[in-house]
């Protein structure tokens, strides 16, 4: 039943998967294999970064009968068609970009307010912890957001728009203390064979390795590798096992090879799209550069690449995933599991933390203090027991922390797809969060306790029944209590809403995906709503709600969506819900409809028929997903967005009938909708005006 | 005379008149005259014509009924016969006693005013708005009329009946003109003919 | 003063009678003097961006009102939706034709019991109106309700309970 056209809310959990939970690889590559990307492309502007950027989405660029094979806690392997990767630049200049907490932890106060300046969010950055520690910014900018909307809107039609804003506010390369999805897995650095030297490359790791990385992330757990491109012409893979074999020995890290060729010129070529996992404010600056240069670069969201370095490409990354990455993070897991996972499950680990708690107030003062006077302290010390370890001036817990190595170990196991693992994990360490009143922890953690239920519900092969009270223990137990309360944290305790938003939009699709999962929208239906019309409130408090809005058009859209789908009709009686036989409700009645008037029959033209979808009255809520549309429609006539408009009116055909365009100034054959003092009258009147003006300029 | 004829009046509505749900009376009416509209396509000329008919047809049966339960004689004079109908008459068969007034001075035309409510009228609305024509043209109760005319007929009076006013069309009063024409002196039995 | 919205749903969906009116009595002291001043009384005073959407409004409540019949021998359902500020509220006749009542909570409300009661009440005048309305001969059921008569006696209705 395809009926209303919208997002499929599988689709926005894969995207869920492949842009926020999926392992950061921070990429550093060397000025000369730069200069060899562009030499090979005959582009300047690019660089090896750009290049690497998109294959990350292997799902989209994959190689022929590609399998991740990935196993799990319980030591059961399974494999993965996919296992996206998002490429970033490295930690210092991600760390540079955004003012993130980190920076003002690791860097004296006076080196960060360079950096803000350069920041396009700071104008809403106004948020300050209330000890007066580092800042935590918004993840996004809202109006950043509604300008890229309102410009994407112009060319993007159908149910992209919806997943564009929906991807825009998942996705974040935003580094901070308290998730480490952004603290990148692995760290490659990209060098030329015939250019660079091992020492240039030492120099690049050591260079790295002496930057002052925030206290928070753990460098040891960082995978590092090196690719190093070739020209397979000029040199054989002998010299290459040598160099190799070098790097090995001296800087102790593994490479991959990746041989570079000059293409033949009867190369056909790959399109591949550079817009993969950008930011809002990324965007917005691609785009106001090609409205600078409107006319030379025609479309410059595309890159083209010769299809063998293309395909040399993606087999390389996807030995380096399998090889290198999957099994650096099993292992890791696995280390954290035994180290600090068990220990804090046994009893000597409950007995601890409980006279833990006692001393508690003791121990944070001592900390406090080592953390103010000497930050190395800290650093150096790996195996300390990391009693009270929060660090409650600037709001973090410290990089060997069980806190915050517990906390990636359950990022890690949500990003290997152990979704259950991930959530006991999460369940787990959030009463010591709640203990050290790291509310900004605590918020996080109940985020990823639903996110990672949910996931764990929606896994595919992991679908069979379930139960009313278990939908009642999700609902009222987790989902409801944790929503309200890292609200509440986000907006008022911290003022960063957007990571609120951000929260409430991934629950909203997942809850959707578990509703067309299990048909059991009835049960979650009225929360999503509910969550759908909070998210609206808190963008019009931001926005001006008197004037139309792109976000506010979305979000009615999804509503509609969301009204649409919600059925209470048990699985056996589905068939009922026909929408064919909706269909024919609203066309006017034909002769041949009418019984033939039988010998000794009268037939009687003024008796009610019943209505063919009687069998279902009351169990679906179209009419109500109308009205969410036209109020949708209403926007972006206001904005002038006429293919939304258009878009979207396909979607209410069900309840209005919206073919008769040619019909709306017949006053005796109109319906009460196409009234002229009412919305879809209006908006009628308007396509149609919209429509003769076009045809009378072509 | 008049005494005790409205006295009668009284009596035999109280005592000898079978009663049915006035609700029944007033929408099976209704229905007639609605379905008349329909099947002549809001000619309402021609409706009025069969309901003319079709309570003349009543008018010839009725005066049987009437004079079998009520005894009453010849009348005189037509001012007699005018309060026979009003007070015996619309009485006994309605429980309604229209009053007579606008004598001419031959005394040959009156009219009788129906009071309100009209038992025939009850949640009766013309639907103006979406019809003007209708009313200028239909008379709705117009059976009545013809009840009049076929009864009067059966004793040798030959009367024009028509409605001039009806409320249902916005009037001050629903108005039913009596005009007699002449007493026929034959004896021959009126049919249908 | 609130402001309300009523209409007649047919069996097809489609309206059969709608009227708005706001609540005759001024309701507090401190702004009976100008908003008085500046309203007529009984006059509605919804934005124009909800007039608009008002007849949406009540279409869209229906998918609730024929959920909810199903659960109550009441023809009162009550308080059945909102949506945006407004409340709405809902009667279903014997022959499956509904009554909706639309209206903004502002100022009166701070009991809400009374008011669902005073809107059941109305409702049953209504339905009285109504079933007479149908006792019409000229009248078919789903055929727009235009007469003035009607209009009239529906908003002294109004009158009379808000």
């Amino acid at each position: 039943m395809d009926y209303p056209k919208g997002l499929d809310p599988y689709t926005a959990r894969q995207h869920l998967l492949h842009h926020t939970y999926s392992p950061l690889i921070s990429i550093q590559s060397s000025l000369n294999s730069d200069i060899l990307f562009q030499s090979i492309l005959n582009n300047n502007d690019i660089s090896t970064l750009q290049i690497f950027k998109p294959y990350g989405n292997n799902a989209r660029y994959s190689i022929p009968n590609q399998s991740f094979k990935i196993t799990n806690s319980q030591l059961i392997t399974k494999s993965y068609p996919s296992f996206p990767v998002r490429f970033e630049p490295s930690l210092p200049e991600l760390l540079s970009v955004y003012n993130t907490s980190s920076s003002s932890i690791s860097q004296s106060n006076s080196s960060t307010t360079t950096t803000t300046s350069t920041s396009t969010t700071t104008n809403i950055n106004n948020s300050t912890t209330p000890s007066g520690g580092q800042p935590l910014n918004q993840l996004f900018s809202i109006s950043s957001l509604e300008v890229l909307l309102k410009h994407l809107s112009l060319t993007s039609h159908d149910k992209e728009l919806y997943l564009a804003f929906y991807n825009k506010i998942i996705t974040s390369n935003k580094i901070v203390p308290f998730e480490t999805f952004n603290h990148p897995i692995a760290q490659i650095f990209i060098v030329d064979f015939e250019n660079d030297s091992i020492e240039s490359l030492r120099k690049m790791i050591v260079e790295f390795r002496n930057f002052s990385f925030p206290k928070f992330f753990q460098i040891d757990d960082l995978l590092i590798h090196t690719f190093i491109l070739y020209d397979s012409n000029k040199f054989s893979t002998n010299d290459l096992f040598n160099f190799q074999n070098q790097i090995r020995s001296t800087l102790n890290i593994n490479s991959s090879i990746i041989p570079i060729i000059q293409p033949l010129s009867n190369d056909s070529l790959v399109k591949l799209s550079i817009i993969e996992n950008s930011t809002i404010e990324e965007d917005l600056q691609r785009i106001a550069l090609q409205e600078q240069s409107s006319n030379s670069i025609p479309s410059t969201n595309y890159i083209q690449i010769p299809k063998s370095i293309d395909s040399i490409i993606r087999n390389k990354l996807f030995e380096f995933i399998n090889k290198y990455l999957i099994p650096h993070m099993q292992t890791k897991i696995r280390l954290w599991d035994d180290q600090r996972l068990q220990p804090k499950k046994s009893i000597t680990g409950r007995i601890f933390s409980v006279s833990r708690k006692l001393f508690n107030n003791n121990n944070n003062s001592n900390n406090n203090n080592n953390n103010n006077s000497d930050s190395n302290l800290n650093n150096s010390s790996n195996s300390n027991i990391n009693s009270g370890s929060f660090n409650y001036n600037e709001h973090y817990y410290h990089k060997s922390s069980s806190e915050q190595i517990i906390r990636k170990l359950a990022d890690w196991s949500l990003i290997l797809k152990d979704f259950k693992y991930a959530y006991s994990t999460y369940d787990l360490i959030k009463k010591d969060y709640t203990n050290d009143r790291a509310w900004v922890y605590v918020a996080s953690i109940q985020e990823m306790c639903i996110v990672s239920l949910l996931l764990a519900q929606t896994q595919e092969g992991n679908i069979n029944t379930i139960d009313k009270n278990t939908l009642r223990r999700i609902r009222h137990d987790i989902i409801e209590p944790y929503i309200d309360n890292l609200s509440y944290t986000f907006k008022s305790r911290l003022n960063i809403k957007t990571y609120s938003l951000r929260t409430i939009i991934i629950i909203i699709e997942l809850l959707l995906c578990i509703s067309t999962a299990f048909n059991v929208s009835w049960f979650f239906n009225d929360l999503v709503e509910r969550y759908l019309r909070k998210l609206i409130d808190e963008f019009d408090n931001h926005l001006s709600s008197s004037t139309p809005q792109a976000i506010r058009a979305v979000l009615f859209e999804r509503l509609g969506y969301t009204l649409g789908k919600c059925t209470y009709i048990s699985e056996v009686n589905l068939h009922y819900l026909n929408i064919d036989k909706f269909n024919q409700e609203k066309l006017p009645k034909s002769e041949k409809d009418e019984p033939e008037n039988e010998e000794g029959y009268y037939h009687n033209p003024y008796k009610l028929n019943p209505t063919t979808s009687t069998s279902v009255t009351g169990l679906t809520r179209f009419r109500k997903s109308s009205i969410w549309y036209l109020l949708s429609i209403k926007q972006w006539i206001d904005l002038k967005r006429i293919k939304q408009i258009q878009y979207l009116l396909g979607n209410i055909r069900l309840i209005y009938n919206i073919d008769s365009l040619d019909n709306i100034n017949n006053i005796n054959n109109i319906n009460w909708y196409d009234r002229n003092d009412l919305l879809l009258g209006f908006v009628k009147r308007y396509i149609n005006e919209y429509e003769t003006t076009t045809t009378s300029t072509a | 005379m008049s005494k005790s004829s409205k006295y009668n009046g009284d009596d035999i509505w109280k005592n000898n008149v079978e009663k049915i749900n006035s609700e029944l009376f007033t929408l099976t009416y209704g229905s007639v005259v609605a379905q008349l509209c329909r099947d002549f396509n809001n000619n309402y000329h021609e409706v009025n014509n069969q309901l003319d008919k079709m309570g003349y047809n009543i008018g010839l049966r009725l005066i049987e009924e009437f004079l079998a339960k009520t005894g009453v004689r010849r009348c005189q004079t037509f001012r007699e016969t005018s309060e026979i109908i009003s007070k015996i008459g619309f009485k006994i068969f309605l429980n309604i006693v229209p009053t007579i007034e606008n004598w001419s001075s031959d005394n040959k035309t009156c009219s009788l005013i129906l009071p309100e409510p009209n038992p025939l009228t009850e949640f009766v609305e013309l639907p103006i708005t979406t019809d003007s024509k209708i009313s200028k043209e239909l008379w709705y109760s117009q059976i009545l009329c013809g009840v009049l005319r076929g009864a009067l007929q059966m004793v040798q009076l030959d009367v024009d009946v028509n409605f001039v006013k009806d409320v249902l069309r916005g009037d001050d009063r629903t108005e039913i003109r009596l005009k007699l024409n002449k007493v026929l002196k034959d004896e021959i039995p009126a049919g249908e003919d | 003063m609130s402001s309300y919205y009523l209409t007649i749903i047919g069996t097809r969906d489609n309206p059969l009678y709608e009227v708005e009116f706001s609540s005759f009595k001024p309701n507090s002291s401190s702004t009976s003097s100008s908003a008085s001043a500046s309203s007529i009384p009984g006059r509605a005073q919804f934005a124009p961006d909800v007039r608009e959407i008002l007849p949406f409004i009540a279409n869209s409540s229906l998918d609730i009102i024929d959920d909810s019949q199903w659960s109550t021998s009441n023809f009162n359902l009550g308080r059945v939706d909102s949506f945006y500020g407004l409340v709405v509220n809902a009667f279903i006749t014997q022959g499956n034709v509904k009554f909706v009542l639309c209206y903004d909570n502002v100022g009166s409300g701070t009991n809400s019991k009374y008011d669902d009661n005073l809107i059941r009440q109305f409702f049953i005048d209504v339905n009285d109106l109504y079933v007479k309305c149908l006792l019409n001969p000229f009248y078919r059921v789903n055929d727009a309700i235009v007469s003035p008569e009607f209009d009239i006696k529906v908003k002294l209705l109004a009158r009379k309970y808000f």
